[in-house]
């Protein structure tokens, strides 16, 4: 059987020699499995995955997939199409549970009020206590307050240009408004002092 | 590692090594020779003997309607009819259970739609060549009677078939069950329909119909929780 690998290099033969020797219980045959899939494997979930960051975790899942359903593959039939099959599911899992988490962030979020920041700053006489309030707020959260409420984008936006989910833009934004009010109402308070 | 395959260690970056290292490890762990599946066609052989006796249990244990009037085409023939098409839906639910070797949308689009019309076609037949009505009164117990029976004799039939079926990994379990109850519906229909003794197309489609229906949603359903606490 080794001398078969030899011979077709990466050819769904020699794949499927190795899928059943992995059936068999041999490691070996897996750890060559994996060099020879990982690569074309790695490459559909990266031009498929919405976020590059989280391909190392779909491989890792689709092997892993693989490994539990490796009685399911039936010695003699090609090994690619069956893989494949598997990585499109663990694909569609993951376009699943992330729309699930959108969905439920936004829909928590939705009760969250947006900050009436703009009457606060409106009283101001000195610009630069807003620039001064604003540069204690934590960077995350200013950042994705700015692009909102100074550049007006959408949080859809400010998440595809930060990396991250849109409801957790929004979320940061709205924190980020919280913390510039207090920090607004205790400069104010101090000032009156 | 030698260069059997052609692509030699992974050239990845130090993440990429972390996931192959991590992967292995898990398999290491867990690896134990496994006997490979059978082919869906020999599995469907195996189901065969269960799926004779989801066909013969309702007219040998409950009776049958008058055969002498009916004729052999419409008592055995018809039901054997409906029963291979139980059959071969059960086939396409095990060949579609099978990463890589699913049917084509259009077929199992065809075998969902074409289930129900047999049974349709079978009892339109069957009314036409003998109409009988549900006695006055006893309209609701005959409903009952002709969801919970087909329900029962069909309920191993999907347990087996969604255990062969399961056991593939699909990667549409949901429809993959499905396909398993609905032919598993089909199968006991194919022996019920000669234990009722009513045709009318309102009884059979409202309670023999509902039961195969039923079933379809048990076998979907069974299947996803499978699939959920597998994973």
């Amino acid at each position: 059987m080794v001398q078969s690998w030899r011979v077709k290099p990466a050819s769904d033969e020699a794949l499927r020699d190795l899928m059943v020797a992995y059936q068999h219980g041999n490691l070996e045959a897996f750890d060559r499995l994996y060099v020879a899939l990982e690569p074309e494997l790695r490459g559909f979930l990266r031009a498929r995955a919405h976020n590059p960051q989280r391909v190392d975790d779909l491989v890792q899942e689709t092997f892993l997939q693989l490994h539990r359903s490796r009685r399911g593959y039936q010695p003699g039939l090609p090994v690619r199409p069956w893989v494949y099959a598997i990585a499109k599911r663990t694909l569609l899992m993951h376009h699943r549970k992330v729309r699930r988490r959108e969905s439920r962030e936004t829909t928590e979020l939705s009760a969250v009020p947006e900050p009436q920041v703009a009457a606060a700053a409106d009283r101001l006489t000195d610009r630069s206590a807003l620039v001064s309030a604003l540069r204690r707020v934590p960077a995350d959260g200013r950042r994705a307050f700015l692009l909102h409420h100074g550049r007006g984008l959408s949080f859809r936006e400010i998440a595809s240009r930060l990396g991250i989910a849109p409801g957790a833009a929004k979320l940061r934004s709205s924190r980020a408004g919280s913390r510039l009010r207090d920090l607004l109402r205790d400069d104010a308070g101090e000032a009156d002092d | 590692m030698t260069d059997r395959l052609g692509a030699g260690e992974p050239r990845g970056s130090g993440a990429e090594a972390g996931v192959r290292e991590r992967v292995r490890e898990i398999v290491a762990r867990d690896l134990r020779p496994v006997r490979p599946l059978l082919a869906p066609g020999r599995r469907l052989l195996l189901l065969i003997p269960i799926a004779i006796a989801a066909g013969v249990f309702a007219p040998i244990v409950y009776g049958h309607r008058d055969f002498e009037h009916l004729g052999p085409f419409a008592t055995w023939g018809l039901s054997a009819f409906e029963w291979i098409a139980g059959l071969l839906i059960l086939a396409v639910a095990l060949r579609h259970a099978v990463p890589g070797r699913g049917v084509s949308r259009r077929f199992v689009i065809a075998t969902l739609v074409g289930a129900p019309a047999i049974i349709l076609l079978v009892t339109i037949v069957t009314f036409f060549i003998e109409p009988t009505r549900v006695p006055p009164g006893v309209a609701f117990q005959y409903w009952f009677e002709c969801v919970k029976w087909p329900m029962a004799i069909a309920a191993p039939v999907l347990l087996v078939a969604s255990l062969l079926a399961m056991r593939a990994f699909p990667t549409r379990p949901g429809l993959v069950g499905a396909l398993c109850g609905l032919s598993a519906g089909v199968l006991a229909d194919s022996g019920w329909r000669l234990a009722c003794e009513v045709s009318a197309p309102s009884h059979v489609l409202g309670s023999h119909g509902i039961a195969v229906l039923l079933m379809a949603i048990v076998g979907c359903a069974a299947a996803l929780a499978i699939d959920v606490v597998r994973r």
